[in-house]
C-alpha cells in the first residue's frame, strides 16, 4: 500500500509542477506583463522600472527558477496590479464561485445519475430516446450559448430572475442551472452507457436465473458495478469544483474564481494565474486521488492483493 | 540448410516472466517454461498437451522465435534461429508459419480474404499473386471466388481456412498451430483436422499441434509431448501414451477423455490447476497426485527414456514400468 | 416416459427480431433424470432454458407453452416467475468467474439465494451457505465465505455457482455448458460433482454442451437439437448404437476415435445454416449426405422409432427405412 501511496504522490506531485510550467510558458510567450499593466503609452521609464521592480528583467529561466522555488516555500508572489498577496486574492473569491458550483454539483448527479439510469432500463424506449436527445444537446450546446438563453428567457423576456451580478441568492439560480445542466448531461450518458454495459453481464443473468426481482436486480447487483465507471466523471466533477464556472461567471458577471482567472490573464497579471492555475490542478490531483481510493472501496479486484489463492 | 538435421531443434528452453501477484503484491518469478527440449521432424506432426497455464503456448512462441528464451536454443533446419528483428530473421519468418485459436480475431476485418492471402506474397515478393492465391484457396477447401469476402461473411470454419491459407502462402515448412480447433464447432473441428493433415501430405511441412484436447492430439499427430506446469512429463507415440500412459498426469487427462459409450472409472484429481507462481517443490504434479511418494516432494524427476523408447518424468513410472493400473 | 413430467415444453419458439431461433420444441423433463441436450453453437439448446424461464431479453419473441407440475411459465406473473427460478429450477452457465458478482462476497451470493426460497437470514443462512459450500466441495468454506470471485479459480468458482443453484432446493438444476470454460481435469470433477449430487438430492438435471462424450457420460436421454429444433432424441446408449438421424450420425462420427486406425473423420460438410437464410424443408439437408428430393420440400416430421427414440428425418420413418438402403 505504501509503494503505491508513493508512487500516486510523486505522480500528483509531478502532474502539478507541469501544469505550473506550462502556466509560465504561455504567459510568457503571450505577452509582456510591463507593457500590459503600465499601458501602452507609459514611459519607457516607467516600464523599465517595473520590469526590475518584479524581476522580469532577468534571463526567463532565472524568472522560472525563482519563481518554482518560491513555490516550493509557499509563496505565491504578489498581484502585480495592487501588490496583494495572489493567494489572498484568490482565496477570497472561492466561496462565490462554491455557491455556484456545489449547487450544480447536486443537479448534475440528482438528475444525471437516474436520468442514465432510467435510460438505460427502458433501452430504445420513447422516454430512453428522448432522455438521449437532451443530454446529447446538454453537452453539445456551449455553456455560454446555454447561459445566454436562459438570460433571454428568464430575464429578458420574462423578467422572473436577474440576468447577473451577486446581489441574492435569486442572481444564482440562473448560473447554477446554466452549470448543472451541462454537466447533468455528460452524466447521464456516461450511467447510461455504464449501466448498459453492466446489464448484458452473465452476472447479471445469474441473478434473474436466482429467482432475484428485477428490482433488486438493478439496485443490488447492476448498480454497485455500474458506479466504478461513473465514479470516474463524478470525480472529475468534483475536481473542476474550483474553476469549472469560468465561462458561466463571466456571462453572469458572478464575481468568483473565473471571473478573477479571466481579469488575471487579460492583465498578464502572473502571480494571480499561477496561483489559480495551482489550485485547479491540487483540486483535480485530489479528486483523483479521492476516485482511486472509491474504486478500491467499490471494486474489490483492485482491493485485494491476492490472487487465485487456491 | 542441414538435410539431416531435424526441422526444429529447441533444447532445454526457458522462459521467465515477472509476475505481480495482485495490485500491490511483490513482483515473483514465474518458470512459464522450465526446460523443455522439443524436435519437430519434417513432414510429421509433434502434438503438444496440457491444461491452461502449463507453458505450451510460450512454448510455441519460443520455438517460432516470437520470443526468446532466457536459456536454452532453437535451432531451426541446423542453424540457430536469427536474433528477433533482423534481415535474416524475417527471411525465415516465411519459413515459419502460426496458426491461432480465434480466426475472427487473426484476420483484418476490413480486408478481403484474397487480399490477406496475398500479403504474405507481397512481404516476401512472390510472383504472380493471383494464381498463387486461387491456389491457396483451393487448397484449404475454399472457392476462389470467397477471395472477394470479408472475415465476417464467412463461417468460423471458412475463417480457419483462411488463416490457414495465408499461413501457408509462403511454403512454410514449420506451421505452429495453437488450439486451433477449440473455438470451432464439433463438425467443423473435423473438417480442420482432416485439412490438417491433408496439407500436411501435400506440402509436407513439420507442424507442432498445441491443444488441450488429447482426441484431437491423437488425430493429427505421430508423436505427442504432455505437458505440466512448464515441463514434458510424456513424450511417446499417441497410440502408446492413450492406451498405456505412464506418467500419473497423462494418466487423469487421458480418463478425463469424455468418451460415447466408454464409462470407465475415472481418475478424479483433487485441487485445482496450481499456480505458476507457486511451484511445488519436487515434482510439480505431487501435491495432485495419487501415488506420490516422499521422494516425489523432494526431489524433480527427470524426463528419461525408458525401455519401449517413451520418455517419462516421473519417479515411480521408472522404478517398475508397471504401475498399479488404479492406485486412485 | 411413463411418469408425468416435471417440466414440458410443447411448441416453445423464439424468435429475435423476426429471425427464428427456437423453431418448435416439445421435450419434457421427468422428475429426477438426466437428460442432455447437444447441439453446435446457435441450435438454440440454451434459448431453450433460457425462453422457459423469462431470461431472455425483451425483444425476443416467445411463443408455445412451458409447464412446471401443472404452471404454466410463459406469460406468468413476476412473482410466479421468481418462486419457480431458483426455487424449483436452478441454472447454471458456461463461464463461471463472469456468472458471479464480482462485486458481491461469494457467501452472500448463496445467502441471497437461501433468503429468497428458504427464507433464512442472519448465522442460520450463513451457516447453510457454508455447508453448501462443504457440500460442493470447497475446501476451507468457512473462510471463502468471505472471499470474492476472482479470488477463486474457476473450478472453485463453478462449484460455488452449483452451491448457489442448491440454495433454493430446485427439482430441476438446467447447467448450460458447465465444463466449457474449465480444464480438463476440473471438467471431470464438475461433472463427478454433478452425479453425486445428483445421487444425494434426487434433482433432475438438463446438461447442455456441445459435447457428445460430456452429455453420453452424465446422462441418460439425449435430445440433439439442430437449428431451433430437436432433431433426435433417445436414451444414450441407443443414440450411439443407432443413431437415426444423418446429424446425429455425423456428429458421432466427427469424434475423433481414440483407439483404432487413424483415418481422415467424417467430417459433415457446410456449415450451420443462418437464421435468415434457412433452407424450405430439413434444415439440415444442404449438408447432409442421404439427403431425398423430398427432403426440401418441407421440414420432416418427428418420426417415433419406439417409445424412447424419435428422430425429425424422412429416412427414420419406419415406413421408409423399409424401402430406402441406409
Amino acid at each position: 500500500m505504501l509503494r503505491f501511496a508513493t508512487a500516486r504522490l510523486a505522480r500528483a506531485g509531478l502532474t502539478i509542477a507541469m501544469v505550473v510550467t506550462f502556466a509560465f510558458v504561455v504567459l510568457r510567450l503571450s505577452g509582456d506583463p510591463a507593457q500590459i499593466i503600465m499601458g501602452a503609452d507609459a514611459p519607457p521609464e516607467a516600464i523599465d522600472a517595473f520590469r526590475t521592480a518584479w524581476g522580469l528583467d532577468e534571463p526567463v529561466w532565472v524568472q522560472y527558477l525563482s519563481y518554482f522555488s518560491a513555490i516550493l516555500q509557499g509563496d505565491l508572489g504578489r498581484s502585480m496590479r495592487d501588490g496583494r498577496d495572489a493567494i489572498v486574492l484568490v482565496t477570497e473569491r472561492i466561496p462565490a464561485t462554491l455557491a455556484l458550483t456545489l449547487p450544480a454539483l447536486l443537479i448534475k448527479i440528482g438528475l444525471g445519475i437516474p436520468a442514465g439510469i432510467f435510460a438505460a432500463l427502458h433501452r430504445n424506449s420513447l422516454a430512453d430516446r428522448i432522455v438521449m436527445v437532451v443530454a446529447v444537446a446538454g453537452f453539445t450546446v456551449p455553456s455560454f450559448v446555454l447561459g445566454l438563453l436562459l438570460v433571454l428567457v428568464f430575464a429578458v423576456q420574462l423578467g422572473w430572475l436577474p440576468s447577473g451580478g451577486q446581489e441574492s441568492w435569486r442572481h444564482a439560480i440562473l448560473p447554477v442551472i446554466t452549470l448543472g445542466l451541462g454537466g447533468a448531461a455528460v452524466l447521464a450518458r456516461f450511467t447510461r452507457s455504464a449501466m448498459l454495459e453492466v446489464l448484458g453481464q452473465p452476472y447479471i443473468r445469474t441473478a434473474s436465473a436466482k429467482g432475484v426481482p428485477w428490482r433488486s436486480v438493478v439496485t443490488g447487483h447492476a448498480l454497485p458495478n455500474a458506479a466504478i465507471p461513473t465514479v470516474t466523471i463524478i470525480g472529475f466533477m468534483v475536481g473542476s469544483l474550483i474553476a469549472g464556472a469560468v465561462v458561466v461567471e463571466s456571462v453572469f458577471s458572478w464575481p468568483g474564481v473565473g471571473r478573477l482567472l479571466v481579469v488575471a490573464v487579460s492583465n498578464r497579471d502572473l502571480a494571480v494565474v499561477q496561483c489559480i492555475l495551482l489550485l485547479v490542478a491540487v483540486t483535480m490531483v485530489c479528486a483523483n486521488l479521492i476516485v482511486d481510493l472509491l474504486y478500491g472501496l467499490l471494486d474489490p479486484r483492485l482491493r485485494s492483493g491476492t490472487r487465485k489463492a487456491g | 540448410m542441414r538435410p539431416d538435421a531435424p526441422l526444429l531443434d529447441a533444447k532445454d528452453l526457458v522462459r521467465r516472466y515477472d509476475m505481480r501477484r495482485g495490485f500491490l503484491g511483490r513482483a515473483v518469478e514465474v518458470r512459464a517454461v522450465d526446460g523443455v527440449s522439443l524436435r519437430i521432424e519434417r513432414g510429421r506432426t509433434l502434438g503438444l498437451v496440457g491444461e491452461s497455464g502449463c507453458g505450451k503456448s510460450t512454448t510455441g512462441r519460443l520455438v517460432l522465435g516470437m520470443e526468446t528464451p532466457d536459456q536454452g536454443s532453437v535451432s531451426f533446419e541446423g542453424q540457430p534461429l536469427p536474433s528477433p528483428g533482423s534481415a535474416a530473421w524475417r527471411a525465415q519468418r516465411a519459413r515459419m508459419q502460426m496458426v491461432y485459436q480465434d480466426p475472427l480475431g487473426a484476420l483484418d476485418r476490413r480486408l478481403s480474404i484474397g487480399t490477406q492471402v496475398a500479403e504474405p506474397l507481397e512481404i516476401h515478393r512472390i510472383g504472380d499473386r493471383a494464381a498463387r492465391v486461387q491456389d491457396l484457396l483451393r487448397a484449404v477447401g475454399l472457392r476462389p471466388d470467397q477471395a472477394e469476402r470479408y472475415p465476417h461473411e464467412l463461417s468460423g470454419g471458412q475463417r480457419q481456412r483462411a488463416v490457414l491459407a495465408r499461413a501457408l502462402a509462403t511454403e512454410p515448412a514449420l506451421l505452429v498451430c495453437d488450439e486451433p480447433i477449440s473455438a470451432l464447432d464439433v463438425s467443423i473441428q473435423a473438417q480442420v483436422m482432416n485439412l490438417l493433415v491433408d496439407l500436411q501430405e501435400r506440402f509436407g511441412m513439420g507442424i507442432l499441434f498445441i491443444s488441450h484436447d488429447l482426441r484431437a492430439v491423437r488425430q493429427v499427430s505421430h508423436r505427442v509431448a504432455v505437458m505440466y506446469l512448464g515441463r514434458i512429463v510424456e513424450e511417446g507415440e499417441p497410440d502408446a501414451i492413450l492406451q498405456d500412459p505412464a506418467h500419473p498426469y497423462a494418466r487423469t487427462l487421458v480418463s478425463a477423455i469424455p468418451h460415447p459409450g466408454r464409462r470407465v472409472d475415472r481418475i478424479i484429481l483433487q485441487g485445482d490447476p496450481p499456480n505458476p507462481a507457486d511451484r511445488p517443490s519436487g515434482c510439480a504434479f505431487h501435491p495432485r497426485c495419487p501415488v506420490a511418494t516422499a521422494l516425489c516432494a523432494r526431489e524433480t524427476p527427470a524426463l528419461k527414456r525408458r525401455g519401449d523408447g517413451r520418455l517419462v518424468a516421473c519417479h515411480l513410472a521408472h522404478r517398475d514400468e508397471a504401475l498399479p493400473r488404479k492406485a486412485a | 416416459m411413463a411418469e408425468a413430467p416435471l417440466v414440458a415444453l410443447d411448441g416453445l419458439t423464439v424468435a429475435f427480431d423476426g429471425q427464428p431461433a427456437l423453431r418448435g420444441i416439445d421435450f419434457a423433463v421427468a422428475p429426477g433424470e438426466a437428460v442432455g441436450m447437444v447441439g453446435e453453437s446457435g441450435c438454440g439448446k440454451s434459448v431453450t432454458w433460457l425462453a422457459a424461464l423469462g431470461l431472455l431479453p425483451a425483444r425476443a419473441r416467445i411463443g408455445g407453452r412451458v409447464r412446471i407440475g401443472g404452471q404454466d411459465l410463459l406469460g406468468a406473473p413476476a412473482a410466479v416467475l421468481e418462486k419457480v427460478r431458483g426455487g424449483r429450477i436452478a441454472m447454471i452457465f458456461q463461464d463461471p468467474a463472469s456468472s458471479l458478482n464480482p462485486v458481491h462476497r461469494i457467501g452472500s451470493q448463496v445467502t441471497e439465494a437461501l433468503a429468497l426460497h428458504r427464507g433464512m437470514g442472519g448465522a442460520a443462512a450463513r451457516a447453510e451457505a457454508k455447508r453448501l459450500l462443504d457440500q460442493v466441495g470447497i475446501p476451507d468454506a468457512a473462510r471463502r465465505l468471505d472471499a470474492y470471485p476472482h479470488e477463486l479459480s474457476g473450478g472453485q468458482n463453478q462449484r460455488v455457482m452449483i452451491a448457489i443453484a442448491l440454495a433454493g432446493r430446485p427439482e430441476l438444476l438446467v447447467a448450460d455448458e458447465p465444463t466449457t470454460a474449465l480444464d480438463v481435469t476440473i471438467q471431470a470433477q464438475i461433472l463427478d460433482l454433478l452425479a453425486s449430487l445428483r445421487r444425494e438430492t434426487g434433482m433432475a438435471l438438463v446438461l447442455i454442451s456441445h459435447d457428445l462424450g460430456v452429455v453420453a457420460e452424465a446422462c441418460e436421454r439425449v435430445a440433439v437439437m439442430y437449428a431451433g429444433r430437436i432433431v433426435e432424441e433417445a436414451p444414450v446408449t441407443r443414440l450411439f448404437d443407432a443413431a437415426a438421424h444423418p446429424y446425429t450420425q455425423g456428429l458421432i462420427g466427427a469424434l475423433p476415435p481414440i483407439d483404432g486406425p487413424r483415418r481422415p473423420l467424417a467430417a459433415i460438410p457446410g456449415g450451420v445454416p443462418e437464421p435468415w437464410a434457412m433452407p424450405p424443408g430439413c434444415a439440415f439437408a444442404p449438408r447432409c449426405s442421404q439427403r431425398l428430393s423430398a427432403c426440401d420440400i418441407a421440414a420432416p416430421p418427428t418420426a417415433r422409432m419406439d417409445a424412447l427414440h424419435s428422430a425429425a428425418c424422412l429416412r427414420a420413418a419406419p415406413a421408409l427405412r423399409e424401402s430406402v438402403p441406409a
